[in-house]
């Protein structure tokens, strides 16, 4: 969709998502490595385990799409050459601590001052100002302090983050918005702009419902509950163990409810468990004034009629039934996902200096006119040197050759 | 106007409720889109109805929830199931540039409100339909909420550690934070595409699928090498120390993150290199990866000594990432940063009164968002039909009294 424009990304792995959902979207995305290739290639997991800096899947995963060069920008030579880059570019992304986009002279005043329409975004731990600006952050901090942590895990155990790099890929997608909102500003106004992400405001914004509501109107600190949630009188089961792993089932009351407990009545009959539930009036079911005693009644059948069967048997059971059970994937499962599968999910990559052809996570959405997704796998160290030096900046090969003598490429 | 939005005339209709559809037309609206959201007082949508209350008193107006969501939105009560109503609904679609909905899949189509209908009425109409699996697909029907979304995923399966089953974050349902923010992209890559080709489309967006991505390096260890990755908790293949560690207090947790040697020298200094870190043991990122139980043992002995804010600075000072695991309670009331950045905006409502919101977690340099309270429940009625549809004040009189308007 968003075709045509370019982005010069300069993030590490904290910021690598926001440029290749820009790739996804058809931005002509331009990863800028330092020599020798980014640190994060040296991240596993690798490709047949194979430790070699061009089969890292950390950096497939997080980089598709896009095209790569080398380029020093910490050398005058390097950064001339930058500010010729930014010249034609629409987008800047980079990550860096702040303030050394401008030791290096290419912070947004000065880049503005060469291309007034170009959107810089800058993705960082805390943001660019305030105490905390120069404060070292990582995934897990941001998780941290953004509150989310505080959430997860068993009562009283240690505090549990989300999946690996959850904050650094919420933070990219945070960026990755942003950095559309103000093209689409430039698209009628032609100003350009600059865009601060910080990472851990990603997390409190993801921790949306205890920060602020849940502490300003209840007084109340969650806290970890481990497969349980609090219903601020009650606690009520969340994850389920099953035959073979976990699903996730949440009791409702109400309207929102109603239908599908009575169908959980009519499964429980079936196998033998309703028992005394088969009084509750499930229209008049709700968790006003409802005790402990009362939720454990109801889920104790629950929990020895999932426990009965197979992920794939709940499954199957939740869609005849009109239940809302889903099995809590492990990544086998997610591949093997009907759902996915059904809408031609997983893409198949040509990885052509492999000779393989990888499956990859698909579509962000589907559309009726565009499709979204993995391109083409990431680029190889330097890459696209050759491409962009020669074919777009007119370098000479002998040029490019004492560039990379100098240590510039 | 006196200040530049970027969506400024951009024209918006939803609807949507809980979280995961009005979140979208929220981004358009704190942005300068005018968005009309579609309402019923007789059904009123989900997040009117949650608590909490302002004085723990349930109203359609009094959700704290509803404000989070709705920011800057108009309110159109209106009884879509009424041949008028309806008719009202297809006038402000071809008003609209954005149509967004979040309701059960397949209520649209049924109610005649699909794709190729609201093509009918403007051609080039953007219909960007939000759901936790998708419209389409044999899990269609199993729906749900976000915490179903977290499960096939395989985000669930994540958030534990080895010797644990998975944990859920409570009530907050990761992917609605998640999804929005794929679908908010999708509308604004729209109109831009649809600014240069004059195309509109139709999106069908799911929480499940730009979740996925979330996990990338998971899914092609699995596709390339046929291995399921344990899950890992709080630590991190790549680093060591990288945890949460107990401190001084009740329940009081600080995390530290070391992934490169200096980091290493840093903590080391921090903790004053007593004579355990120059063990072999914890020589290298490799043997620390290794003895990571004897390590984390050894961090939180010296962790406890301190409150989290010391740990924090102490590493901060050697140059080593750290944080704390601040509570709800932390972030709002005590976090200098949170304060400084003004990430907690002070709203007010003209019946909850005074509130905070969280604002979005990136600042545009000259079109910051103009963040303004959710609307009342049929607050805009008036306005939306005598200004936008053009209606006389006896014509909408008469909707409201023949309940077309409700």
């Amino acid at each position: 969709m968003l075709s045509g424009l370019r982005a010069l990304d300069l993030t590490n792995e904290s910021g690598f998502f926001c440029g290749k959902i820009l790739a996804e979207f058809g931005v002509d995305v331009i990863k800028i490595e330092p020599p020798g290739g980014e640190p994060a290639r040296r991240y596993g997991p690798f490709y047949k385990d194979t430790l070699d800096l061009e089969k890292s899947l950390y950096w497939f995963a997080f980089n598709d799409s896009k095209k790569g060069i080398t380029l020093n920008i910490e050398t005058t030579e390097g950064r001339d050459i930058f500010r010729k880059f930014v010249k034609k570019a629409d987008f800047i992304l980079e990550s860096f601590p702040p303030g050394y986009m401008k030791k290096l002279g290419l912070d947004y005043h000065a880049l503005s001052a060469i291309n007034p329409a170009v959107i810089m975004t800058s993705i960082s731990p805390f943001g660019q100002t305030g105490p905390y600006k120069d404060f070292k952050g990582t995934d897990l901090v941001a998780m941290a302090m953004g509150g989310i942590m505080s959430l997860t895990g068993k009562p009283g155990g240690v505090p549990c983050r989300l999946s690996p790099d959850h904050a650094y890929c919420l933070g990219g997608a945070n960026a990755a918005l942003a950095a559309m909102i103000a093209y689409y500003y430039r698209s009628w106004s032609g100003e350009g702009q600059y865009v601060d992400v910080a990472l851990s405001e990603c997390a409190v914004r993801e921790n949306y419902n205890e920060v602020p509501v849940s502490w300003e109107f209840r007084r109340y600190n969650a806290g970890r509950h481990g497969d349980l949630m609090f219903r601020y009188n009650v606690f009520t089961r969340t994850i389920w163990p099953c035959k073979d792993g976990h699903v996730t089932w949440t009791l409702f009351g109400g309207t929102i409810g109603a239908s599908e407990n009575k169908q959980l009545a009519v499964w429980l009959e079936e196998e033998g468990l309703l028992g005394d539930l088969k009084d509750i009036d499930w229209d008049k079911f709700g968790f006003d004034g409802i005790t402990q005693d009362m939720i454990d009644r109801i889920e104790r059948p629950v929990f020895e009629l999932l426990k009965r069967h197979t992920k794939k048997e709940i499954e199957d059971a939740s869609l005849k039934r009109g239940l809302r059970i889903s099995a809590v994937n492990d990544v086998k499962d997610l591949y093997e996902n009907i759902q996915l599968r059904f809408r031609n999910y997983w893409q198949n990559i040509a990885h052509p200096v492999l000779g393989d052809s990888i499956p990859y996570a698909g579509q962000l959405f589907m559309s009726t006119e565009t499709r979204t997704g993995p391109r083409h796998p990431a680029p190889l160290i330097g890459e696209h040197n050759h491409e962009i030096y020669q074919g777009e900046l007119g370098m000479t090969a002998e040029s490019l050759a004492g560039l990379k003598t100098r240590g510039i490429i | 106007m006196d200040r530049k939005l970027p969506f400024q005339g951009v024209k918006v209709v939803e609807w949507t409720q809980a979280i995961n559809g009005p979140w979208v037309g929220a981004y358009l609206a704190d942005f300068g889109a005018e968005v009309i959201k579609i309402e019923s007082t007789r059904y009123p949508e989900m997040a009117r109805t949650s608590s909490p209350y302002k004085d723990n008193i349930p109203g359609p107006d009094r959700s704290i929830t509803f404000n989070t969501f709705n920011t800057g939105k108009k309110s159109f009560t209106v009884n879509l199931r009424e041949p008028r109503g309806r008719e009202i609904f297809l006038k402000l679609v071809a008003w609209a540039d954005i149509v967004i909905q979040n309701q059960r899949p397949g209520l649209m189509k049924s109610m005649a409100f699909g794709y190729e209908e609201l093509k009918k009425v403007k051609e080039d109409i953007i219909l960007l339909e939000v759901s936790i699996m998708g419209q389409e697909g044999p899990l269609v029907g199993v729906g749900g909420w976000g915490s179903n979304s977290m499960a096939q995923s395989g985000q669930f399966y994540y958030y534990r550690f080895p010797q644990d089953g998975p944990s859920s974050p409570g009530f907050t349902a990761v992917p609605d934070a998640i999804g929005p923010v794929f679908a908010a992209m999708a509308g604004i890559a729209a109109l831009d595409y649809r600014r240069r080709t004059g195309k509109g489309q139709h999106f069908d967006i799911s929480q499940l699928e730009p979740l996925v991505h979330f996990l990338g390096p998971a899914v092609l260890d699995y596709t390339v090498n046929g291995r399921i990755q344990p899950p890992v908790g709080s630590r991190d293949p790549h680093a060591a120390p990288h945890n949460a560690f107990r401190c001084k207090g009740d329940d009081k947790w600080c995390v530290i993150a070391v992934f490169s040697e200096v980091e290493w020298q840093g903590f080391c200094r921090a903790l004053g290199n007593p004579e355990w870190t120059i063990s072999t043991n914890f020589a290298t990122l490799s043997a620390r990866k290794e003895h990571e139980d004897d390590l984390d043992r050894l961090v939180n002995a010296w962790t406890a000594q301190f409150t989290p804010e010391e740990v924090m600075m102490l590493m901060q000072q050697a140059g080593v990432p750290a944080g704390i695991v601040q509570n709800a309670q932390e972030i709002v009331d005590f976090d200098p940063h949170v304060k400084a950045r003004e990430l907690l905006l002070k709203m007010h409502h003209p019946v909850v009164g005074d509130y905070l919101h969280t604002r979005w977690p990136f600042i545009l340099s000259k079109t910051p968002a103009h963040i303004r309270t959710g609307p009342l429940i049929g607050e805009h009625n008036h306005y939306i039909c005598t200004e936008i549809l053009g209606m006389s004040d006896d014509e909408f009189i008469k909707l409201v009294n023949e309940e077309i308007i409700i």
